[in-house]
């Protein structure tokens, strides 16, 4: 799909598929369109071009229908401020049409599932702001949908709560449910997605399972670090003359670098080291963390296709 | 694991969802208690005040004291429901939408209705209860001043049409303005221009402004109610029937007619907004009707006026007109003797119906004007509508049926689209005001008894064809180069030649102004009707000579607009052809 705003183009050639039991998460930097294809996919926004189906149902033309099947959750998602904790889920399990026995228990257990039974009764602008996002989680759980879009759910999340997140989204894909959600908290995002999206710009740079994403983007560049015996600076130099060695530092023993080449071309350096006489300890190959590769990726198109958004 | 669940149907109001939960936090005790409070206080002094001052001071019975007690009350629930309320609509609409509330409103399967009613009913909630709070003071007047039932039937009734309607108001205010402590102050202004500022447009032909009010209803019933306290005041002159066309209607009829028929238009509004946020306010053949409708009422209403002489000598208008001939007599150096003279020889009312016509005439075309910007799409919303229309000539199913047009292998946006050309809803527009305009045109020198020999008839027939050629000009900026150039456009093109020519013309400056202030859309009914008039002279000759070259320089204009918003177009229509072809 493509969002345009005026002659902006906010997501341009977007295309993912998130399958049911997958946690899918959309990342990239401020502006890449996040929160745009978030919009659209919630049927709060049409898209310029482009079509978008959940469960079947095309979004444009079935709005009503395709909304039945969506829990959505916005960015800094708001709550009523003058409502009771239980007075704002009751709102939205009424809305979606639940009886009142079905609600009161259907509430207890949403409640129970982001650990805030005890603020039952607490209004909600006593809550702090992670609590705030475990309760609007809870209403985007009460109607029991079948696509979750959480956008920036862990924000303003302390660690217990984060944690409480990862389990209550594996609980809800392991229920069959697909889950899209965007997170800057990128470490966040690798222990708890199954497939990975990384937008850039407006466009969906790299999509696919997190480990192939991580292998794909790691194949030609890792990170590898020489724990040496003794002083690690004569090694420091001889690495720091090589062809394919970058960003060379040293800690303490250790010495980091990236390395650019082949499988064969890394056994040949690693050779050359020890039949150089160094005195090496160990030898680790790093892969390349989501961080690192989302920011290679905002720098490359950056530089390669600054004309992408005019 | 999505559940098939069934959401409230809207007439469900005790069991709606919004409306529970603003029942939840409007009406929470301590506030509301303290609210009570201070309106009891408010209405008990009130009411004593009033009750005590008829009964000790003017020595009246009891039941006449009670009467005089009852409008000061109603005026109090008045302000309680009409303008409290409707600030409490706005604010909490347009805090809803500034929070993102809104959007998982709008999530919810509830049908829009349904979510219609619960803010609208929901959120004045407080100010509904406060209303009740106040009923026992009203309910002893009425048994203790022996107030007719069917004045009290009437008043509250428009008393709950009126809420219901500026509440609307304030839901639309709500939905439209972003800021919301901005939108409470919007929908409380507007309920000002409702009541203070629109009502006296009905000195210039616009009738039915005066009937949005409660005023028309109070003013019928206030003799029937009044105690010996307002007795002391002259009495405002009643109303009595309103005149439609032929007919005669009831003042509490005819409120209901008006405040119903908008109450309609702002619930489609309301309705659209809900649906999708980037819907027009209204759809295309909906504002051709809502068009249709208003430029009825107007004419109706007008017609019977310049009919009436002794109500057409009336008013604003005629005092306007007897100035312009005071100023022309002091121009002409004349002793204020011959005044009257000039009086009759030019006649006042000849002055008076110009002024109205001409008035009718910017009337309609700033309505023209305002139904084009409503149904006119931008590019991005034509970009859309197309897109859909070609995906849905490509779709299977039930939806092809309510696919857009395919003429000569082109795939265009169904015509009532909301991002389909507003072009065609903008002629259909212009050629209502065109109808509307010459119905008066034609009708009034006839009726009042103008000497017609000074006019051509075939001219006069074909001037109302000025304002299709302006609101068209108009709509062709709007669709090609968006608001903002076009908002650009009319400061420059249409106001600033109108104000420069008002500055010239205060420094004493001749020929000019007359001249410059025709290039103006806004002066163009003035100088249209001076087109017909034959034998001119002195400014009527250049005002004749400025509309001509306002009117060809228009067309000239229209015509390039035209070229380019095709162009436009078609440029369009590749690129959504492109685009789909590629992905």
């Amino acid at each position: 799909m493509r969002v345009d705003y005026g002659k902006f183009v906010a997501v341009n050639e977007l295309c993912l598929n998130v399958p049911r039991g997958e946690i899918y998460g959309l990342i990239g930097p401020n502006g890449a369109g996040k929160t745009s294809s978030f919009k659209v996919l919630a049927t709060l926004m049409e898209p310029t071009y482009g079509d978008v189906f959940i469960g079947g149902i095309d979004i444009s033309l079935h709005p009503e229908e395709a909304r039945k099947h969506l829990g959505y959750m916005p960015d800094l998602a708001p709550i009523a401020t003058d409502l009771k904790v239980w007075e704002f889920l009751d709102l939205f399990a009424s809305a979606h049409g639940l009886n009142r026995t079905d609600r009161r228990s259907r509430i207890e257990e949403c409640l129970n599932k982001v650990s805030l039974n005890d603020k039952r009764e607490e209004f909600c602008k006593n809550l702090s702001r992670g609590m705030m996002q475990r309760l609007v989680l809870a209403k985007t759980l009460i109607h029991r949908p079948s696509l979750f879009l959480l956008d920036e759910p862990a924000s303003g999340m302390d660690p217990v709560s984060r944690q409480a997140l990862r389990n209550t989204v594996r609980e809800l894909t392991d229920g069959g449910a697909a889950v899209l959600l965007s997170s800057h908290i990128l470490s966040e995002l690798e222990d708890m997605c199954t497939m990975v999206g990384m937008m850039s710009k407006g466009i969906l740079v790299d999509s696919g399972k997190i480990n192939d994403v991580i292998s794909r983007r790691s194949s030609e560049e890792r990170n590898l670090v020489i724990s040496c015996l003794g002083n690690p600076m004569p090694l420091f130099e001889f690495l720091n003359n090589k062809h394919g060695i970058n960003d060379i530092i040293t800690s303490n023993e250790d010495i980091i670098f990236t390395f650019k080449g082949k499988d064969d071309e890394q056994a040949q350096l690693i050779t050359g080291i020890i039949e150089a006489g160094f005195l090496i300890k160990g030898l680790q190959e790093r892969k390349k963390s989501i961080e690192q590769i989302l920011l290679e990726i905002d720098s490359n198109t950056s530089t390669q296709k600054p004309e992408q958004n005019q | 694991m999505t559940e098939n669940l069934r959401p409230v149907p809207w007439w469900q109001i005790w069991v709606n969802p919004i409306f529970l939960r603003y029942t939840r936090s409007r009406l929470r005790p301590a506030p509301l208690i303290t609210w009570i409070i201070l309106v009891l206080t408010v209405a008990t002094s009130i009411f004593f005040l009033f009750y005590y001052s008829s009964l000790y001071r003017l020595k009246a019975s009891p039941p006449a004291a009670a009467r005089d007690a009852f409008y000061p009350i109603l005026f109090f629930q008045m302000v309680i429901l009409l303008f409290m309320g409707t600030g409490s609509v706005a604010g909490g609409i347009s805090r809803e939408s500034a929070d993102g509330m809104i959007d998982y409103q709008r999530l919810t399967p509830m049908t829009p209705l349904a979510k219609i009613v619960g803010y609208l009913f929901g959120l004045p909630i407080r100010e509904y209860v406060l209303f009740a709070v106040t009923l026992p003071f009203t309910i002893f007047c009425i048994n203790e001043g022996n107030i007719p039932i069917g004045v009290i039937s009437e008043v509250y009734g428009i008393l709950l049409t009126s809420a219901i309607l500026y509440h609307l108001t304030g839901c639309v205010a709500g939905t439209i303005v972003k800021r919301r402590h901005f939108a409470g102050r919007v929908a409380q202004i507007m309920v000002i221009l409702l009541y203070f500022v629109l009502p006296t447009f009905s000195q210039l032909g616009f009738v039915f402004f005066e009937y949005l009010t409660m005023r028309p209803v109070i003013i019928e019933q206030f003799e029937s109610v009044r105690g010996p306290m307002f007795e002391r005041f002259p009495s405002p002159e009643k109303i009595g029937e309103v005149l439609l066309f032929e007919w005669k209607l009831n003042t509490v009829n005819f409120s209901l007619l008006i405040q119903c028929s908008l109450i309609v238009i702002f619930l489609s509004i309301l309705y659209r907004k809900w649906r999708q946020p980037t819907n027009h306010l209204l759809g295309k053949n909906f504002s051709f009707a809502v068009h249709l409708w208003i430029l009825t009422l107007i004419t109706g209403n007008a017609l019977p006026i310049i009919k009436d002489e002794t109500q057409f000598s009336g008013g604003r208008s005629q005092r306007v007109a007897e100035i312009l001939i005071e100023q022309r007599a002091s121009e002409k150096n004349e002793n204020s003797n011959n005044i009257d003279q000039i009086a009759t020889q030019e006649t006042i009312d000849t002055l008076t119906q110009s002024g109205i016509l001409a008035s009718l005439g910017i009337g309609f075309l700033a309505l023209t004007f305002g139904m084009i910007t409503i149904t006119t799409p931008d590019s991005d919303k034509f970009t859309r509508a197309l897109r859909k229309a070609r995906k849905l000539v490509s779709t299977p199913g039930p939806d092809k049926n309510t696919s857009g047009n395919q003429t000569k292998g082109e795939i265009k946006a169904p015509l009532n689209a909301d991002g389909a050309t507003g072009l065609w809803h903008a002629l259909g527009f212009s050629i209502l005001t065109f109808a509307a305009w010459s119905i008066i045109i034609q009708y009034a020198p006839n009726l009042v008894g103008i000497d017609t020999t000074k006019y051509n008839p075939t001219i006069l027939r074909i001037i109302p064809f000025g304002l299709i050629l302006y609101a068209m000009c108009y709509h062709a900026i709007l669709e090609r180069f968006g608001k903002r150039t076009l908002l650009l456009f009319v400061i420059l093109g249409w106001f600033v030649p109108l104000l420069t020519s008002s500055i010239l013309g205060v420094r004493g400056i001749e020929t000019i102004p007359v001249l410059l202030a025709g290039l103006s859309a806004i002066a163009s009914p003035v100088y249209l009707l001076v087109l017909p008039i034959m034998n001119t002279s002195g400014d009527d000759r250049l005002m004749q000579i400025s509309g001509y070259f306002s009117l060809f320089a228009h067309s000239i204009l229209l015509i390039f607009l035209w070229w380019t918003l095709n162009r436009h177009k078609i440029r369009i229509q590749k690129e959504v052809s492109n685009q789909e072809t590629s992905s």
